[in-house]
């Protein structure tokens, strides 16, 4: 996926639902979907500390990858950033989309030598 | 032969729209080589510099996580299937905003010009997991709540023992039997509120260490035994952890950092363990119970210096404490540049049997070379009399508590067996025992295998003598 992000209204409404349920921890899932993100399917932040970092097992991950398209992952800040961290950027691979979703949802992708991230327009349709 | 690897679908703009390759490979490294010599734009995301895999990769051999397997050595066969999962993780820059209350709390760390503001929020950012809430765990977990670490892990399976009281600081005497990890997460609570404790409540195993510890910043070890020593330095070399090191015997202990993206790790120091028996361990030998407060203490010590970035940081220096003439020596440690674990071309590359490694788990062969008693006919052949010897391979304090010398047993403690086994009549028929058992299996094995015509093991030892024998025999 080059260009904007798309997501279907249901998808894009489903994941704020969740970042809001989760409050002040950090929750995540990935983004499905192939021309456009159709869904979201969330899923359990592993990571030991909540307040402030998420990890998806790889075991999800593996499974989820051989059943359907993802396209990328999204997680919530609970402090309102929605600029990726250093820690997010060390982990980032190329081809996702990375949404995160602070006081703002916006969408991003690592550049193809992998040192920073580029922003993506996010349109809901 | 011929293996497929599989990456994910979101790679494939970087893999000319395929997602998967086929490699030549007989083992996982060398499907891993396969797939970035066919797409060589991933190699920088599957290897790091020094050609090793980097953290974030997982790597999948048909349904299982190689990790549990034997890592990038795991063999393959045919028609298996390779298969590369990232890791996703991330997470916001943690703002660890002191309030008021914890201001006035950390109050004198605030005024150190080292440690400060700055520092305190890096304490409480940060994240320490202590494997074993006994003797060394007790000072180092207590320091590190008191000090403000954000989250402390407590790994322990076990029960507090009325015999723990005397160095666990953790514990009270109305609390014997009761969880450690609990009632010492309870402890820490108390002491400050302000940091989250987590209770693991189970033995660290192969299986379970590296999702356990991964959770954590800094690794501290208050274990007492080989394996576990080995299985925390191999999961946090393969984390890319730092691993407190601590250990006590008698009035010895011994204090060091492995951190071995900045020094050598404990195998390079050690490559394999003693052999089994040859080092004692503290319920064996004693231990002070004022040295393990001060090696814990030094534990928590080197962790906050790891987090606060302060220098002077033990790495590739072990500290060797006397207790009696109160010294520190200091031996340099420099990494080994063939180390099977962290030197440039490992040889291990997943967690392993540790037990099986260490010499811990008795080998059927020779459990079934070395017969074993029961105190109860043991006693039959004492009062039926005849040309036998009875050894005693205990230390000579646990001869001194309770012993069988009017049977006639001998005293020669395992460790000296080998030098002293000229005292003894290799043809004469011999029975071995120790406190419960296994001392004297592997003293009853030596002997066997240095020609003894007939020995046998007292099964459960003195221990069981006391209980189904003779009660008037102390217990200890």
């Amino acid at each position: 996926m080059a260009g904007p992000v798309y997501f279907s209204a249901d998808a894009y409404e489903a994941m704020h639902a969740q970042v809001r349920r989760s409050g002040n921890e950090e929750c995540c899932g990935a983004l499905v979907g192939e021309q456009a993100i159709e869904r979201i399917i969330p899923l359990a932040n592993e990571a030991g500390d909540r307040q402030a970092s998420f990890a998806i097992s790889p075991r999800a991950l593996f499974e989820l990858e051989r059943t359907m398209p993802v396209a990328g992952f999204y997680h919530s800040h609970p402090n309102g950033t929605s600029v990726p961290s250093r820690r997010d950027l060390e982990f980032a691979w190329p081809g996702y989309v990375y949404v995160i979703v602070g006081h703002a949802i916006r969408a991003w992708k690592l550049e193809p030598d992998g040192t920073n991230f580029r922003e993506l327009p996010v349109v809901v349709q | 032969m011929t293996i497929l690897v599989r990456v994910p679908g979101a790679l494939s703009e970087y893999t000319g729209g395929s997602t998967e390759v086929r490699a030549e490979a007989s083992t996982v490294r060398e499907a891993l080589h396969g797939l970035v010599e066919a797409w060589p734009v991933l190699r920088r995301h599957i290897f790091d510099d020094h050609g090793k895999l980097r953290g974030h990769v997982n790597v999948f051999l048909n349904e299982d996580d190689v990790r549990y397997r034997q890592g990038l050595d795991t063999p393959l066969r045919k028609d298996d299937v390779v298969t590369i999962v990232p890791s996703v993780a991330g997470g916001q820059t943690r703002a660890a905003e002191l309030s008021a209350h914890e201001m006035a709390r950390y109050s004198r760390h605030l005024s150190l010009p080292d440690v400060g503001l700055e520092g305190q929020q890096k304490l409480k950012a940060s994240s320490v997991a202590i494997v074993g809430a006994g003797g060394l765990g007790s000072p180092s977990s207590l320091y590190l709540a008191a000090a403000g670490i954000g989250r402390i892990g407590l790994i322990d399976f076990d029960t507090i023992d009325v015999s723990n009281l005397q160095r666990q600081v953790l514990f009270r005497s109305d609390q014997i039997g009761a969880s450690k990890a609990h009632t010492a997460a309870a402890e820490l609570k108390r002491l400050n509120p302000e940091v989250e404790v987590v209770v693991h409540e189970a033995r660290l195993t192969r299986e379970n260490a590296l999702d356990v510890l991964a959770g954590y910043d800094v690794i501290i070890d208050g274990t007492d035994n080989f394996p576990t020593r080995y299985l925390v330095n191999d999961a946090c070399v393969l984390l890319g952890k730092p691993y407190i090191y601590g250990s006590i015997l008698r009035f010895d202990g011994q204090l060091s950092v492995f951190d071995a993206q900045r020094g050598p790790c404990y195998r390079c120091l050690f490559r394999e363990p003693p052999p089994p028996g040859l080092v004692p361990n503290c319920a064996q030998a004693g231990v002070l119970g004022v040295l393990p407060g001060i090696i814990g203490a030094g534990q928590a010590l080197e962790a906050m210096k790891w987090i606060l970035d302060l220098p002077g940081v033990l790495i590739g220096r072990l500290q060797l404490f006397d207790a009696l003439t109160f010294r520190w020596r200091e031996m340099t440690l420099r990494k080994h540049p063939q180390c099977p674990l962290c030197g440039p071309n490992p040889s291990i590359t997943g967690l392993i049997d540790y037990d099986e490694f260490c010499g811990v788990k008795p080998m059927e062969t020779n459990e079934a070379q070395v017969p074993e008693i029961s105190v109860e006919e043991l006693k039959a052949r004492l009062d039926a009399g005849g040309k036998i010897q009875l050894v005693d391979v205990r230390e000579p304090f646990e001869w001194d508590i309770a012993n069988l010398s009017e049977y006639g047993a001998i005293l020669i403690p395992l460790n000296d067996l080998r030098d002293r086994l000229n005292e003894l009549d290799p043809n004469r028929e011999t029975f071995v025992y120790c406190r419960s058992g296994a001392r004297s299996q592997r003293a009853a094995e030596l002997m066997k295998e240095s020609g003894f015509k007939k020995v046998t093991n007292i099964a459960g030892g003195i221990q069981a003598w006391a209980d189904r024998i003779d009660p008037s025999k102390p217990k200890y």
